[in-house]
């Protein structure tokens, strides 16, 4: 119908159209308007069954899925069945095998106590049996002991007795001696000779006499000594006794080990009987394991929550830590704030009275050119009027200057005060400044002098050189010498300091904050000015050390050719000397052996002579030396005089004569 | 020809500059022990003129006066210096403190004088000066600051001057001033005054 062309009036649809066709064509528009219908329906039906049919499709996928997964979880179920019942074979091949172990151990046990049933006796019977030596040997120790003792007295008193003997018999000897000399006295002709013979037969008998008493006494001090040997054994068999006692403890010790096996055991073997006969220990051992894993499980869970307890309370007591700083550095800063406020409000006030100032200047500038405009005809004042007016204009300057640098010091507050949110490092900032800029005065008031002083000198130096060069002389120096060396060195200082002062002076005005350069570079200097003074320090050092050792050489030189000793020091109480007429000794003193005596320097055991007697050299008796000069007579130094004169003597004695 | 082959009397005037320098030398040694410019340490002694003479172990100080004496030396001989001046200058203020002046004078060799002076006088002469130097420790002010020193040499302005070498001050003592003159030596072709100059009051 799209291809019909349009009518030519709107009246007439179609005026060329006969009648007979407009049925059909109605039929067929019907017709057709039914087809467009039925394909409508037909499409909206696909639609349905397509929306069906993909319901379907998901529903069976779905389907498809659930039973893949419950084929899986089968499976699944399957092995773990599987697995649960390999477990349980194994629990029971555990408990069979434990069952057994136990009864291993049962026997090995009970075979144990046997054995050791059979060794406590032994070792009671070996007890008893030591008891009964040692007391047996104790008893006879003891009778031999008092019999000794009672021997040794009897031996003292017959000793004694004997000595007693000897005594009366001197006395009688003297007796007979002195009758001897009184007979001879009184009567020279009674015949000597037969006396004599007495008088020594006596003697000898005598002799015999106290011989005899001396063997018997040789005798019984032997028979001490064996006494005192068996003494000896005695202890020996007491040290014994006191390893058994202690090996009867350790076995004793067993034994209380053994008997708690041994409720132990039986503990166990109750136990074992007081499982249920119903459950099979099998389920018991897996109710068990179920029952520690909830456990376990639950433990967890309790830890966890603890922890996330702590954790909490830990962060209720940071917050309100953090709440409590916050709050007090609020109110600093509301303090801050508010002394800011009156700094500023003065500032303002400032800024308003120099605004005021201005105005005023401004007009007066105002009047002065009116002036200026009104006598301009007179020319002698102009040139003072047009001074007035510069100089007007440069105080108008300067109070503009004036002016910037308190608003510039406006601004630099207010950053500032955004910055103080940290007071302490503010107020540090502040004290560091304070000491700086007094620092800093210092300073420029030490090169203020210096300056003065500089130039003084240039002045002197301009006259002396004037000076100089009139006289026709040329003063010349060595440009590399200590005086210019320190000069240029405290020049450079200088220069660096003036340049930290001004560096610091910037920083003052720019941030308070930053440390310049030049602090940096003059610490710089100064530190290499200080490892030049180590270097010359240690120089210095070691000079001195080498003068000390030269000197300490020739000290101990000139000791040695004055006392005839070359000393050694071995450590602070210890030395060697070398003797000079006999070098192959040396004698070795112990400062520190001082005796127990006050005042004494030495004692005997403090010297240690080494004097070989080599090569005819004859020895010295150096320990007589000692005794008599250290010991008795308290003077090491006679010693050693008293030595070198034997060895000079003893050296004299080998030279050729 | 006359620069190749020495004279009698260019002998004698290398021998007086020889001593003279040496003089030069060990006053320098002994005015840097004596006033405390470096430590005793830094010093060793040696025999010189018949005295313990003590000169620097110092390496620097050594090569320091070295290099003076060197061309100290060669000026003496070429008779172009006229004094000699130690100059002790204080650290802490750059004042000068003391002065040691030698000064020098060239003698005509034909003269009497020093024709019969024979080398045991002039080290007598020497002896005297070094004497008088040590002793002058004894009224010589103490130096309170810790001294640095110079050397100066008044040269004739034609002489030549070896790069190392420059002009400097004539280091004057500033205020009231005192000055102790010492005794002077000659030798046949050189005589040699002494003198100190120190600060007073």
């Amino acid at each position: 119908m799209s291809g019909q062309s349009t009518p030519s009036s709107p009246f007439i649809a179609h005026p060329h159209e006969v009648p007979g066709d407009r049925d059909l064509q109605k039929r067929l528009a019907t017709l057709e308007y039914q087809y467009s219908q039925l394909k409508d329906s037909y499409e909206i039906d696909k639609v349905k069954s397509q929306a069906i049919v993909k319901r379907l499709e998901r529903d069976l996928e779905h389907r498809s899925r659930e039973y893949e997964a419950a084929v899986s979880d089968s499976k699944l179920l399957f092995d773990e069945n599987n697995k649960l019942k390999r477990e349980l074979r194994e629990l029971a091949d555990n408990f069979e095998q434990t069952t057994g172990e136990n009864r291993s151990l049962r026997t090995e046990l009970d075979a144990k106590t046997c054995k050791l049933n059979r060794h406590l006796g032994e070792f009671q019977e070996i007890e008893k049996r030591l008891e009964d030596v040692i007391a047996l040997k104790d008893a006879e120790l003891r009778h031999k002991d008092s019999e000794l003792l009672r021997l040794r007295d009897s031996m003292r008193e017959e000793l004694a007795l004997k000595s007693s003997r000897i005594d009366e018999l001197a006395d009688q000897l003297r007796i007979k001696d002195s009758q001897i000399l009184e007979m001879r006295e009184r009567n020279v002709h009674i015949d000597e000779t037969k006396a004599r013979e007495l008088y020594e037969k006596e003697c000898s008998n005598q002799l015999e006499y106290i011989r005899e008493l001396e063997k018997k006494n040789l005798e019984l001090s032997n028979k001490l000594r064996t006494l005192q040997s068996k003494q000896d054994y005695v202890q020996v068999l007491r040290e014994e006794k006191a390893t058994l006692s202690q090996r009867l403890a350790t076995y004793e010790a067993l034994e209380t080990e053994y008997e708690d096996l041994k409720l132990r055991y039986a503990a166990m073997e109750q136990k074992l009987g007081d499982w249920p006969l119903s459950d099979p220990p099998a389920i018991i051992l897996n109710k068990c394991s179920v029952l520690e894993s909830t456990n376990s499980q639950l433990s967890q869970k309790n830890e966890f929550l603890r922890n996330e307890l702590a954790r909490t309370q830990q962060e209720v007591v940071d917050l309100q830590s953090k709440l409590l700083e916050s709050n007090d550095r609020q109110t600093a800063l509301k303090s801050k704030l508010s002394e800011k406020d009156t700094e500023n409000t003065k500032l303002s006030n400032n800024v308003k009275l120099l605004t005021q100032e201005i105005q005023f200047l401004k007009d007066r500038i105002d009047n002065v050119t009116e002036e200026n405009t009104m006598l301009m005809k007179n020319k002698g004042v102009e040139a003072e009027n047009a001074q007035k007016f510069e100089g007007l204009v440069a105080l108008l300057e300067s109070y503009k200057q004036q002016l910037q640098s308190l608003q510039s010091q406006d601004t630099g507050q207010k950053r500032r005060r955004s910055e103080l949110e940290q007071p302490n490092g503010a107020a540090q900032l502040a004290e560091e400044l304070k000491r700086k800029i007094d620092e800093n005065n210092e300073l420029v008031r030490t090169i203020e002098e210096k300056n003065k002083r500089l130039v003084q000198l240039e002045v002197e130096v301009k006259k002396l050189g004037s000076s100089g060069n009139e006289r026709g002389v040329r003063v010349l120096e060595l440009r590399e010498n200590p005086a210019a060396r320190h000069e240029r060195v405290t020049r450079k200082m200088l220069e660096k300091l003036r340049q930290e002062n001004q560096q610091l002076v910037d920083a003052k005005l720019a941030t308070d904050q930053l440390i310049p350069k030049t602090v940096y570079e003059r610490v710089c200097l100064e530190q290499d000015q200080l490892q030049e003074e180590i270097k010359s320090i240690n120089k210095r050092m070691t000079r001195l050390r080498e003068m000390f050792s030269s000197k300490v050489a020739r000290f101990n030189e000139i000791v040695f050719l004055l006392l005839g000793y070359k000393i050694e020091l071995l450590s602070e109480t210890k030395l060697k000397m070398y003797p000079k007429f006999n070098r192959d000794s040396f004698i070795q003193v112990d400062l520190s052996r001082h005796g127990s005596k006050k005042g004494h320097l030495l004692d005997g055991d403090g010297i240690r002579v080494k004097l070989p007697a080599e090569a005819g050299f004859q020895k010295v008796d150096v320990n007589n030396l000692i005794r008599f000069w250290v010991q008795e007579k308290q003077q090491p130094c006679c010693f050693f005089n008293a030595l070198n004169l034997e060895l000079y003597d003893k050296g004299q004695e080998l030279l050729p004569s | 020809m006359s620069d190749s082959v020495p004279t009698r009397s260019k002998l004698a005037l290398k021998g007086s500059s020889r001593i003279v320098s040496d003089f030069f030398e060990y006053s320098i040694h002994s005015i840097l022990y004596q006033r405390g410019i470096y430590p005793p340490e830094d010093f060793q002694t040696v025999r010189k003129y018949g005295l313990n003479m003590l000169v620097p172990t110092d390496d620097e100080l050594q090569s320091y006066v070295k290099q003076i004496m060197k061309q100290l030396h060669k000026w003496v001989y070429g008779g172009s210096i006229s004094r000699l001046v130690v100059a002790i200058v204080s650290k802490e203020t750059g004042e000068t403190v003391e002065k040691w002046q030698f000064n020098l004078e060239i003698q005509k060799p034909d003269t009497e004088q020093t024709e019969t002076k024979t080398n045991e006088q002039i080290q007598r002469e020497i002896q005297a000066i070094i004497r008088q130097i040590t002793a002058s420790v004894t009224f010589l002010p103490e130096l309170e600051d810790e001294c640095t020193f110079n050397v100066l040499v008044y040269a004739d302005p034609n002489c030549r001057v070896p790069e190392e070498w420059g002009d400097s001050r004539t280091h004057e003592i500033t205020g009231t001033t005192e000055s102790v003159k010492f005794r002077s030596f000659s030798t046949a072709n050189h005589r040699v005054d002494a003198l100190v100059e120190y600060k007073y009051g």
